[in-house]
């Protein structure tokens, strides 16, 4: 998966395990269908990239809502 | 830091800000709106149906390279195919036109700036500022630099994403139940009736529909929606999609023009759309219709409305939440039962398996319905099925 640094990638606090979500940015069509959905507001749009901030808490539901599937979650510390 | 200043300002130029701008700058008043894109109506987030209908509503006519498509009626296929077909008239809000976004939110955008407004591409809102605890206008991102924008008010048409509204502490949170994730293709070289939208519905696409909508007599956007809350897997509408046009004969050997990805709200209306010296109109406000995912016709009936609040805001100099309790008001009245009641038969319609909705689908072909409206249609289905529509009683 290419993974854009710094804009895309952000390290999170997730229940004692620090969590990766990952926006693939040549997968991403840079709809805002994960900035709208996210109920933490910690996705932004700009033009040509999505990024996520500090306060996501790793709910996932960015990976879901997703059409196109450009969204992971890398989990460190739990049994992936 | 450059300063700017104005009295209005519009932040998003889709349809909904567009019309909001428009009809506020024809009333007097100082407007500026602000695109974060380089390309208004560019890309295309859209299914891009219309009704004939909403054009007086707000006030303008199409030129014709708005219009992809005039549309003669709807087919609605339940899953194992039957077919009720209904006129332009019956069909409701989001079918008779097919629109070329590209041109029509260029178009909208022209009618605001024909009023006076000052248009501003990619500039980008990145938060509100307050001066004494009042909002007073945004700071952005702009090909000049950083920017500082003072308003008298701040229009959030900033589309699903809403971030205004939120930064202002507006809940436009939504649940999964609420949103519907879509894929479309434009499929072209494809072999089909173009005077018909084509809808089905259920399990293939739960709380949502596959649409097929002309553009012309080889081409469609092809797409579907399904509800947050039920996909499962990465990726999953783009996939069922891909499965759905493999096994269409007529759309097999199509080949695409664009794919277009988005999320729409399927929400009951929001408790509240404004504030002092700040108002929400179109997606942004989650006025989009709970059963067909349209957007378009409310978002510029809304900004209408919202234009004129906010003209006569400007002749009193008073832009509290009072005087614009007006647009709250006027929204509400002009869309919001409706809105409510398809959210509610939404939630139902998840539950249907797909023999009832080929029961429904069927009785309805049989029984024929005047208006496609979720009501007319519990209430056809009811004089001869009642036992169909029994979980949908209270909405009668």
């Amino acid at each position: 998966m290419a993974q854009a640094e710094g804009g895309g990638v952000h390290m999170t606090h997730m229940k004692n395990v620090f969590s990766k979500i990952a926006i693939d940015q040549e997968m991403c069509m840079h709809c805002g269908a994960c900035v709208g959905t996210c109920p933490q507001n910690a996705m932004f749009l700009h033009d040509l990239s999505v990024a996520t901030d500090k306060n996501c808490n790793g709910c996932r539901l960015c990976i879901k809502v997703c059409p196109v599937g450009a969204i992971e979650i890398h989990v460190k510390g739990a049994k992936a | 830091m450059k300063t700017l200043e104005t009295e209005i300002l519009v932040v998003g130029a889709g349809p909904a800000g567009s019309m909001t701008a428009r009809f506020a700058a024809k009333g007097g008043a100082e407007v500026m709106m602000i695109e974060k894109r380089q390309e208004i109506g560019a890309p295309v987030r859209c299914a891009e149906g219309i009704s004939k209908s909403l054009l007086k509503k707000v006030d303008m006519t199409l030129p014709p390279k708005c219009v992809a498509r005039n549309i003669t009626g709807a087919k609605i296929f339940s899953p194992a195919g039957h077919c009720l077909t209904l006129s332009e008239e019956q069909a409701g809000d989001e079918v008779g036109v097919v629109l070329d976004r590209i041109f029509f939110d260029k178009h909208v955008a022209k009618l605001a700036i024909d009023e006076g407004v000052d248009v501003r591409l990619k500039t980008a809102a990145t938060e509100l500022i307050k001066e004494n605890g009042r909002i007073a206008g945004v700071k952005a991102t702009s090909l000049e630099g950083d920017l500082t924008i003072k308003a008298k008010c701040v229009v959030g048409a900033d589309g699903f994403e809403s971030q205004v509204g939120r930064w202002a502490g507006i809940d436009t949170k939504l649940s999964p139940k609420d949103i519907t994730s879509c894929f479309q293709y434009r499929l072209t070289g494809i072999d089909y009736d173009a005077n018909y939208c084509e809808f089905y519905l259920g399990s293939i696409a739960p709380g949502g529909y596959i649409w097929i909508f002309p553009k012309d007599e080889d081409t469609a956007n092809v797409g579907m929606g399904i509800q947050l809350a039920q996909l499962k897997t990465p990726g999953q509408i783009k996939k069922t999609l891909d499965k759905f046009i493999a096994a269409d004969k007529r759309l097999k050997d199509g080949k695409p023009l664009e794919m277009v990805s988005g999320a729409v709200s399927i929400s009951a209306p929001i408790e509240k759309t404004v504030m002092d010296n700040l108002l929400l109109v179109g997606d942004a406000a989650r006025m989009i219709d709970p059963i067909t995912g349209g957007g378009i016709s409310n978002g510029c009936i809304a900004g209408r409305i919202a234009g004129e609040t906010l003209a006569e805001a400007h002749r009193k100099k008073d832009f509290s939440e009072k005087t614009l309790q007006k647009y709250e008001k006027g929204w509400r009245d002009e869309m919001e039962d409706r809105l409510y009641r398809n959210w509610m038969a939404k939630e139902r319609l998840i539950k249907l398996s797909d023999d009832t909705f080929d029961k429904i689908i069927a009785a309805l072909a049989e029984v024929g319905v005047e208006k496609v409206s979720s009501l007319a249609i519990l209430q056809a289905v009811e004089k001869k099925y009642p036992d169909l529509v029994k979980e949908f009683r209270d909405l009668l």
